[in-house]
């Protein structure tokens, strides 16, 4: 690399290294001190200027309780369990969705397609948390849902979603729509067409065209726009909040209330890092499986 | 052709298509028998690539039919239709390798079947061993060749091509030509072949249909359409031409004496063609323009170019007409031809054509 392009570099890095790595490297110390609920100092404190020998007993005095509360404790567990449980069954339900839809905006007339991207993107125009407000008024049984279905008569009686497992997963599926369909558009509106067309003029039916050609070809949108949902979803906060029960916990939820709660800071970093482990892990498998293929893009 | 033609393989009446307010293909009739190697030739934007387009399916025709061996194809999605095509990119999979796209067309066949077709095809494109290699591994004459085994692969009655060759460089492409004219002959498939190099579509080709504008403006064998254009279009596209404004003043049957600013010329007048009176081209071949001391028009040579095989002259007719003659380099010297010779143009009546202004 030249100079120049190094020097460019720094500053993404230096961005990256005070606003990420530094707070996470403190979270990371908050974690490992003894539980305490109060504001800081934590113990032990890091003294700079303590020389090798303070900073070893600093690291002798490192307390692991937290992590061994979390991980002893079933409420914790089930809590990591149900948002990646939640979060990964929220991702397939938008790609399912998000694949068809990012496959007619990229075949839709190009004239059009720009209107299209616009589309998607216009609810970001609107408060997150009042969108998914606006969600408690369409699902809550008194709500607009209920009373459509009823005066259809598809249902006797009004609904019982609001507060519900099924209402995160609304709320998730409609929040995070765009981070799957954008990848994916971007990735399915630079496929070569005469790809489409010389596999159909081999015979395959529009069905065996989408599954052998336009999909395994859209795979690393795919990947990157699984990648841009899971990974916020497994921490989310306000869509369990506001449209979850009281029986839903996520890991974003048991965060908020150990750091406002419980004031518990020390668990509360604990399971900030725990999170971080759970996805950091998916995303480096994603990576790996997710290579762009230059090939499959002109 | 004689008159014992078998039927046609590919039929195409009357097929128009429209895009907006602009006609892509206008009114284009085409019968091809089994076996013919057919070639459209015509600039970028005259319709060909459209009409191998609305054979294959992937567009639909304004108006007009296209049958193969006698069956409509109107309606009929591309992956139902008995014909295959080769792209011009070629559109080879990516994330399939050789063997793979090559199969891609073989659904019919069980696993084992399928592998020795494979091996069969990729064979006859001097690809052996190539199966299990990575598109982007390959140069582009091998991907060009297999985009044509994966096209050949379903033994389609006819074959489009897509500027075939227009990816390769000079050598291969000459190279390619050859090979493709014999694997043609060896599978008699109908090969319907989009190119806007005429030098191609002539040493491929049974027939050439040239298109201008979305119209199939002549069809026939590389010489006939070379010695006998029908229009001026076609005559400058296929190779040097001399285009000499005049003036029809005489008619007799077949023949026509053309008035020109160096003096009357007779002419081969066959077809529609001016009448008496009328404006009119005269075109000449510059090989077939004589140099000579005789009677005919007299001129002085301007410009000598050695091209090697040939010289090339230019003359300039007493009027200020530039006439290009080009004939066998050597044989002469020191070049009794040479710079500000005076000359006698010879006009061979058989090589001068009259058509429409």
């Amino acid at each position: 690399m030249k100079r120049p392009a190094r020097l460019i570099a720094v500053v993404p890095a230096l961005w990256l290294a005070a606003f990420v790595l530094v707070p996470a490297l403190i979270v990371l110390k908050i974690s490992l001190s003894a539980a305490a609920t109060a504001q800081p100092p934590y113990l032990p404190v890091l003294d700079w200027s303590a020389g090798p020998v303070g900073w070893g007993s600093f690291l002798e005095a490192l307390d692991f309780t937290n992590f061994e509360t979390l991980l002893g404790d079933a409420l914790y567990r089930d809590a990591a369990l149900q948002s990646l449980w939640l979060a990964g069954l929220a991702t397939l339900i938008l790609a399912l969705l998000g694949t068809p839809l990012a496959h007619a905006m990229a075949r839709s007339p190009a004239r059009l397609q720009p209107l299209l991207v616009a589309l998607v993107i216009v609810p970001f125009w609107t408060s997150f948390l009042i969108r998914i407000y606006a969600w408690i008024a369409i699902l809550k049984p008194e709500g607009l849902l209920s009373a459509a279905l009823l005066r259809l008569g598809l249902i006797d009686r009004p609904l019982e979603i609001l507060g519900t497992q099924a209402a995160i997963l609304v709320g998730l599926t409609y929040a995070y729509l765009p981070f799957m369909v954008l990848p994916l558009y971007a990735v399915m509106v630079r496929l070569d067409p005469n790809l489409r067309e010389a596999a159909a003029d081999l015979g395959a039916s529009p069905i065996r065209v989408f599954w052998s050609v336009t999909l395994p070809l859209a795979r690393p949108g795919l990947a990157a726009g699984a990648l841009l949902c899971f990974v916020p979803m497994v921490g989310e906060f306000i869509i369990p909040d506001l449209l979850g029960g009281s029986d839903t916990l996520m890991l974003g939820r048991v965060l908020w209330s150990e750091f406002f709660s419980n004031r518990d800071w020390p668990l509360a970093s604990a399971v900030a890092i725990l999170m971080l482990a759970l996805v950091v892990v998916p995303l480096v498998l994603l990576r790996e499986s997710g290579t762009p293929d230059r090939n499959a893009v002109r | 052709m004689d008159g014992t033609d078998p039927a046609p393989r590919l039929d195409l009446e009357g097929v128009t298509k429209r895009f907006g307010d602009g006609v892509a293909v206008a009114d284009v009739s085409l019968a091809l028998s089994p076996g013919e190697f057919f070639c459209l030739l015509g600039p970028s934007g005259c319709g060909k690539s459209t009409l191998l387009r609305l054979v294959a399916g992937f567009e639909t025709p304004s108006a007009g039919l296209i049958r193969v061996d006698g069956r409509d194809l109107a309606g009929l999605p591309p992956h139902r239709r008995p014909v295959n095509m080769m792209f011009q990119s070629y559109a080879l999979f990516p994330h399939r390798d050789v063997a793979g796209n090559v199969a891609y067309g073989l659904t019919n066949l069980n696993r084992a079947d399928r592998a020795g077709r494979v091996r069969d095809l990729l064979a006859r494109v001097r690809l052996d061993g190539f199966g299990t290699r990575r598109i982007d591994t390959l140069s582009g004459g091998q991907r060009q060749r297999v985009a044509l085994a994966r096209a050949l692969a379903r033994e389609p009655g006819v074959l489009l091509l897509d500027e075939p060759l227009g990816a390769l460089d000079r050598g291969l492409r000459e190279e390619t030509q050859g090979e493709l004219r014999a694997l043609q002959r060896r599978l008699g498939i109908t090969f319907v072949m989009v190119t806007h190099a005429p030098g191609e579509a002539m040493a491929l080709a049974d027939r050439i249909g040239v298109m201008d504008r979305g119209r199939l403006v002549q069809v026939g064998d590389a010489a006939a359409l070379y010695e006998r254009p029908a229009t001026r279009f076609v005559a400058g596209l296929l190779g040097d031409v001399n285009l000499i404004p005049g003036r029809v003043s005489g008619r007799d049957g077949d023949w026509a004496v053309v008035e020109t600013g160096f003096g009357p010329v007779r002419a081969r007048a066959s077809g529609p063609t001016p009448g008496e009176g009328e404006a009119a081209t005269l075109v000449i071949r510059p090989e077939r323009v004589g140099l000579g001391a005789g009677v005919g028009p007299a001129g002085t040579i301007t410009d000598v170019t050695f091209l090697g095989e040939r010289i090339r002259r230019q003359v300039r007719m007493a009027d200020g007409t530039l006439l290009r003659a080009s004939g066998p380099a050597g044989g002469h010297a020191p070049d009794p031809h040479g710079v500000g010779a005076a000359i006698r143009l010879d006009l061979d009546p058989e090589a001068c054509r009259l058509l429409p202004a």
